[in-house]
């Protein structure tokens, strides 16, 4: 075991290959439930896995894990009660898990300040372990991208229903311009792909117009912009898919981002819709879960974590 | 001397009138003047400010777009961000009346149509007098504001001409009178067109075409024409019906057209490909309705991923 953040080459916004996060613009649609079960995989493939609560206007994935409330939790860092997040780990009833729980104390931190949000960054990258889940919120908020686009691994997961899959674009979408917005704070242009859809300002429409606007705009940034658009990479998870044609949403999603943004979108897997897990989700105790092996749902998220610790590996062997 | 007299000067010195001008000496003829010392008294005065705007306005209804970019950028170098500065550059960015005038319009020439890009080549590209006709290469970097038609014995000071030189490499050249690039957008719709007459009678009645490129007017329609039953000269001048499905919508809409051009490229291995642009003839208001949808801006890659899902779902 390696503390996630130091000793790798491939540190991006400081946080190591190791943090994945795991969003989506809509709620409901399985983050949490894929984040657990992704733990869980990854734990029993002998992991040492931390799964973090990143939703921190409504934490609430402790709930899931059969625990009403967290003995310690988000807020004893924030607070400075504790000094690092190792100490409010809790563990689970998953084998290698532990979980960090978020805040419920401090209604503000679902907006936190640039000093809180640094220093649960900077707490991130301190912890120590091989795998590190951070659960998003549901939503685009700026604090929930800026999240998101830290962590090295970023999944997004979305349901073949139409909402989710608008929601799914659409925070792809918040997540590529607030990456183009962070290599332009330094410019004129500082903030400009932030507001959305302003009548004056409209947001581009291709990576082309936003590559167009920042030569015009500011040439001495367009390289920065350039490499920021090469190095976003997102994966795709799509859950609860009942047939075969709801698996081909995330190709949809795919080629939209290939061609509007110029962004690499990756399928990472499908998950089909499984009452199995559904009920797991419900019993609190997810030690029973890996006895169940006839969910064909969990069968798909074990081919997900075994893809991911491969490329992990094959990752840090190229280090 | 009031401000207000150097605001009037400043328009003259804009439109080639340096006379006035605080400009230094020119010795010969071959020496490259000192760039012009604008006015150095003007403050942002609401009088000023005023006349600045009417004078804006006035240029730029008579298509001298150019002229009154610079005179913004003039300003905005003396003055600083000024919201009413701002306000006329989007009015300009807005400004779509491109028969007015051969030169670009603001949005073609800043390379862009947001305002806080716009104000940010305002302030970084240079301008400066220069004699004419040195620097009257029409190209993509050097933008000459005003000709003036003047001998070359005494171009200095009056054979002058303001030149923008832009950072920005984008910005385009003098379009030919008339030409017009606007209100249209490309997109990818697929949507049928129905023929009558002749053709009907030669056994084409329907054909799946791609819409290319749309605009209240007209459109540009792109036909794989996999048996070669399309002859680019035979349909031309056809009166046809276009038939589309703005993805999203529940109802087709359609519109009687004119085919005003046609091209067919050579024949490929998929067959041929057949271009045709239409001239909408009397547009109903729900067609337009729909064509305002589709070229609404910020929607082309939502509106993508419908179609995708669309046809998806029809398979
Ligand atoms: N593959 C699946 N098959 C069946 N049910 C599922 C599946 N994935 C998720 N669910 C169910 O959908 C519901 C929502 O899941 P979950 O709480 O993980 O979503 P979420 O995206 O984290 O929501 P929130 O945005 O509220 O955090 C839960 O009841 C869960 O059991
Ligand atoms: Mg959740």
């Amino acid at each position: 075991m390696e503390p996630v953040g130091v000793g790798q080459q491939s540190v991006i916004g400081g946080l190591s290959t190791q943090t994945c996060a795991i969003a989506g613009g809509k709620g409901g649609v399985g983050k949490s439930l894929v984040s657990v079960s992704l733990a869980y995989w990854l734990g029993r493939l002998k992991k040492d896995v931390v799964l973090m609560d990143g939703d921190l206007g409504g934490a609430n994935l402790h709930t899931m894990l059969g625990m009403r409330i967290p003995k310690r939790n988000l807020d004893d860092f924030i607070l400075k009660r504790v000094d690092s997040l190792e100490d409010i780990l809790l563990p689970t009833s998953m084998s290698n898990v532990r979980l960090l729980a978020g805040g419920s104390e401090i209604p503000a931190l679902a907006n936190p300040n640039f000093a809180q949000k640094s220093r649960i960054l900077r707490g991130m990258k301190r912890i120590s372990a091989d795998m590190l889940l951070v659960d998003l919120g549901a939503g685009a908020s700026l604090n929930t991208l800026d999240l998101f686009l830290a962590c090295p691994r970023k999944i997004v997961v979305m349901t073949p229903q139409p909402t989710s899959i608008q929601n799914a674009y659409g925070f792809i979408k918040s997540a590529f311009f607030r990456n183009v917005s962070r290599s332009l704070r330094q410019t004129p242009l500082k903030g400009l792909f932030d507001v959305s859809a302003r009548a004056d300002d409209p947001i581009p429409q291709s990576v082309e117009e936003v590559l167009q606007e920042v030569s015009v705009g500011a040439p001495e940034a367009l390289e920065d912009v350039r490499a920021s658009i090469e190095d976003l990479r997102i994966e795709l998870i799509v859950n609860m898919a009942r047939d075969a044609k709801e698996f081909r949403v995330g190709e949809m999603i795919r080629e939209v981002c290939m061609k509007f943004l110029g962004l690499q979108v990756h399928a990472l897997g499908t998950v089909p819709y499984d009452r199995t897990l559904e009920n797991w989700a419900k019993t609190m105790d997810k030690g029973s879960l890996g006895k169940d092996s006839g969910s064909e749902a969990l069968r798909a998220v074990y081919e997900i974590a075994y893809d991911i610790i491969g490329s992990e590996d094959r990752q840090r062997r190229a280090a | 001397m009031s401000s207000h007299h150097d605001m009037e000067r400043l328009g003259q010195a804009l439109q080639g009138n340096l006379d006035d001008a605080l400009l230094r000496e020119v010795k010969g003829t071959d020496e490259v003047p000192e760039p012009f010392e604008f006015p150095p008294h003007l403050v942002p005065d609401e009088r000023d400010f005023v006349w600045a705007r009417s004078k804006f306005r006035e240029w730029m209804a008579e298509g001298q777009f150019l002229l009154a970019l610079a005179l913004l950028k003039v300003l905005a170098a003396k003055w600083g961000i000024h919201s009413g500065l701002q306000a006329l550059l989007s009015e300009a960015l807005r400004f779509d009346d491109s028969e007015r005038s051969t030169e670009p319009l603001p949005r073609e020439f800043l390379g862009t149509a947001r305002s806080k890009i716009a104000w940010s080549v305002i302030e970084r590209d240079s301008l400066q007098f220069e004699p004419y006709p040195e620097s009257g290469e029409f190209g993509s970097r050097t933008w000459v504001l005003r000709e003036i038609d003047i001998s070359d014995d005494d171009r200095f000071p009056n054979g002058m001409v303001l030149v923008w030189r832009s950072t920005t490499g984008v910005a385009g050249t003098l379009r030919p009178a008339g030409q017009r690039k606007v209100g249209r957008r490309r997109l990818e719709l697929s949507a049928n067109l129905l023929f009558y007459g002749d053709t009907k009678s030669r056994g084409l009645s329907k054909i799946e075409v791609e819409v290319q490129d749309l605009s209240a007017s007209g459109a540009g329609v792109q036909v794989r024409d996999r048996f070669g039953r399309l002859v680019a000269e035979e349909v031309k001048g056809d009166r046809v019906r276009l038939e589309l499905r703005r993805p999203g919508a529940e109802q087709r809409v359609s519109v009687l057209a004119d085919i005003r051009w046609a091209e067919s490229s050579a024949d490929t291995e998929h067959g041929r490909v057949c271009k045709l642009g239409l001239q909408f003839i009397d547009p109903q208001p729900e067609f337009l309705r729909d064509v305002e949808e589709l070229l609404s801006p910020g929607k082309g890659d939502v509106q993508y991923l419908w179609s995708l899902w669309e046809s998806d779902n029809k398979a």
